[in-house]
């Protein structure tokens, strides 16, 4: 793909711009008039800072005044790389995240973590633990979010502009009390006899906040790595069952949890998608592990001919290793790898005067992939 | 073997990131005298004929290797293996310990990586890296390393998710002037969690909570110029 210069949107024009090094996911979101959202944050692998931030400078936006809300979909480490530094750069935005992360048995587990910074490795309760810090220090809260609550509502009537709102649609009332009872297995095992250590990385995503954004007419669906359980009171199934759903359906989707099949729920796209929407998802790799799988992709063509992945779905290896290692790691039967494939991003702008289903220009970079020619 | 033991002045080097010699990082003495490095150091301090000449392990993985000496070397290269079998090591020794004929040992690192488990398979272990060689603060690569690879730095039972631990790869330089590939994994033994950082975790913790749950979802957001809040 061909990666254009980036410029700034359009007064009118709706931004939405997913970037995915592969461990990580960041959104950032125009609504029109210079008014601009940020979902989840992560380190473009680049430039070395988040990639909301490193974005917004490119295209000669004021973070400081532009931005008017952050949200943290969740802790885990690849949507929270670098979240305390945007918060602390968006200083008119209001901040959201769920509820259970500013409940004490979360903040208890994050200040055990952070509260003596031995090792050069930082685990995401750390980023939490600086943001929430952050807003203190400016005597802000957070929007706590939970299923069907809105995060933030703006009313453009008065400028003529186009109103807009961002809805959040999980955690459910049951995720947030299963996780508020099984947190404290994160402190370490045997306390006080048991060595320091990082957090290990988490195996759910039970407090992951899938966001509906409505822009006058133009509707989106974020999906985060909100799972499905098949449970009632939980993941997708929860959200499809809400008794107020949205209204409408979304011609843009962000593929729910790196487009793995825990992430995916046939309601999704027969109730809150048109057809063929456009899909983009975060490709992620962790330990050897990637996502999203091959028959993840065969199952996402199948839903959608507009399905795109900000970047190659697998790290490539490591280059121009000194000599020493790589015979080091020849002899051992050692193997490595980049831990993530470079920054890559899906960039979709469209008119709001648009109406009905909303066309979407796209423009990606080289990284970027489509995964009908994966 | 009865051989006299002669006194040798030791320094003990405060490590810094920077610090090419052996301690760079690594700061655990017993790892050391399990390594190759201790294991040449050592025999600095037992040989009693200064014109032998020692030579550092072949092998890529030093740490784990038991030392081989030169083929007209046997004495020393039993006395060697004697030492790393039985892993007796008489006096406190730096690593940077300095034999009044002889420069110290030093050792070069190509690159140097903090590692941290994320997991732990049947017969391997993968891990994240952060290269403090080029002062990143995230990891840069991801390495899958066969447990055969560690049986001699760490208790293989041990090994969990979250572990921490700094491998570092370069050029030993020995006294005599030889240059040696080597290569070295020592898992960090943090301190222990305290009572006190722990309590005093659970107090932060409640008093942020408590300011958190003060009408956040109320709180008027900054001021929006032209905007209004519905």
């Amino acid at each position: 793909m061909n990666q254009n210069p980036l410029q700034c949107p359009a007064s009118d024009e709706i931004e939405i711009t997913v970037f995915g090094p592969g461990f990580g996911e960041s959104i950032v979101i125009h609504a029109g008039n210079n008014e601009w959202v940020v979902v989840d944050s992560c380190i473009d692998s680049r430039v070395g800072r988040p990639a909301a931030l490193a974005y917004l400078a490119e295209i000669n936006v004021d973070p400081s005044t532009a931005v008017k809300l952050v949200v943290a979909t969740h802790w885990h480490d690849d949507h929270i790389g670098g979240m305390s530094e945007l918060v602390s750069e968006c200083t008119s935005a209001r901040f959201a995240c769920s509820v259970a992360l500013t409940r004490s048995e979360f903040l208890e587990v994050a200040r055990v973590y952070t509260s003596r910074p031995l090792i050069v490795a930082s685990a995401g309760p750390t980023e939490i633990s600086q943001t929430l810090a952050t807003l203190r220090a400016r005597r802000q809260r957070p929007t706590r979010a939970i299923a069907d609550r809105p995060l933030i509502r703006m009313s453009r009537a008065v400028t003529g502009g186009l109103d807009w709102e961002v809805t959040a649609l999980s955690p459910s009332d049951g995720e947030v009390q299963r996780f508020l009872a099984s947190i404290a297995s994160l402190l370490p095992p045997g306390i006080p006899a048991t060595t320091k250590s990082r957090l290990p990385n988490p195996e759910q995503n039970d407090l992951s906040v899938a966001t509906w954004i409505k822009i006058g007419e133009i509707q989106i669906l974020l999906g985060a790595d909100l799972e499905e359980h098949g449970v009632a009171d939980r993941g997708w199934t929860a959200v499809l069952a809400s008794s107020t759903p949205p209204s409408g359906q979304a011609s843009l989707f962000k593929i729910a949890h790196h487009g793995s099949a825990n992430g995916h729920h046939d309601g999704i796209w027969s109730n809150m998608l048109i057809k063929s929407p456009m899909a983009v998802l975060t490709p992620w790799t962790l330990g050897g592990h990637d996502l999203p799988l091959p028959d993840d992709v065969q199952r996402i063509r199948n839903l959608t001919p507009n399905a795109y992945s900000t970047s190659r779905l697998k790290a490539p290896a490591l280059q121009a290793l000194p000599q020493a290692v790589t015979k080091t790691l020849r002899e051992g039967n050692i193997k490595i790898r980049q831990s993530e494939p470079p920054t890559g991003y899906i960039r979709l702008r469209t008119r709001a005067s648009s109406q009905g289903p909303s066309v979407w220009n796209l423009t990606a970079s080289d990284d970027a992939i489509r995964l009908s020619s994966s | 073997m009865n051989r006299p033991q002669r006194a040798i002045e030791y320094s003990i080097d405060e490590a810094t990131p920077n610090d090419t010699s052996i301690d760079v990082s690594f700061g655990d003495l017993k790892a050391f005298m399990n390594s190759a490095v201790g294991r040449v150091a050592q025999l600095e301090v037992n040989r009693f004929d200064p014109a032998k000449n020692i030579q550092a392990p072949a092998s890529a993985n030093g740490a784990a290797s038991i030392m081989s000496a030169p083929s007209e070397d046997n004495d020393i290269g039993e006395e060697l293996e004697a030492v790393a079998r039985n892993k007796q090591f008489f006096v406190p020794i730096s690593m940077n310990a300095k034999s009044p004929k002889s420069r110290p040992t030093t050792f070069s690192p190509e690159k140097e990586w903090e590692g941290y488990i994320v997991t732990v398979d049947r017969d391997h272990m993968i891990a994240n890296l952060i290269d403090l060689t080029a002062r990143e603060s995230r990891p840069s690569s991801t390495v899958e390393i066969p447990f055969k690879e560690l049986e001699t730095v760490v208790d293989i039972k041990r090994l969990r998710p979250g572990m921490i631990f700094r491998w570092a790869v370069g050029y030993l330089r020995m006294p005599g002037g030889t240059k040696k590939r080597y290569s070295n994994i020592v898992f960090r033994d943090l301190p222990q969690w305290t009572k006190r950082e722990l309590a005093e975790a659970k107090k932060q913790a409640a008093e942020m909570a408590k300011y958190f749950a003060g009408a956040g979802d109320e709180s008027e957001p900054p001021s929006v110029s032209g905007l209004r809040r519905d």
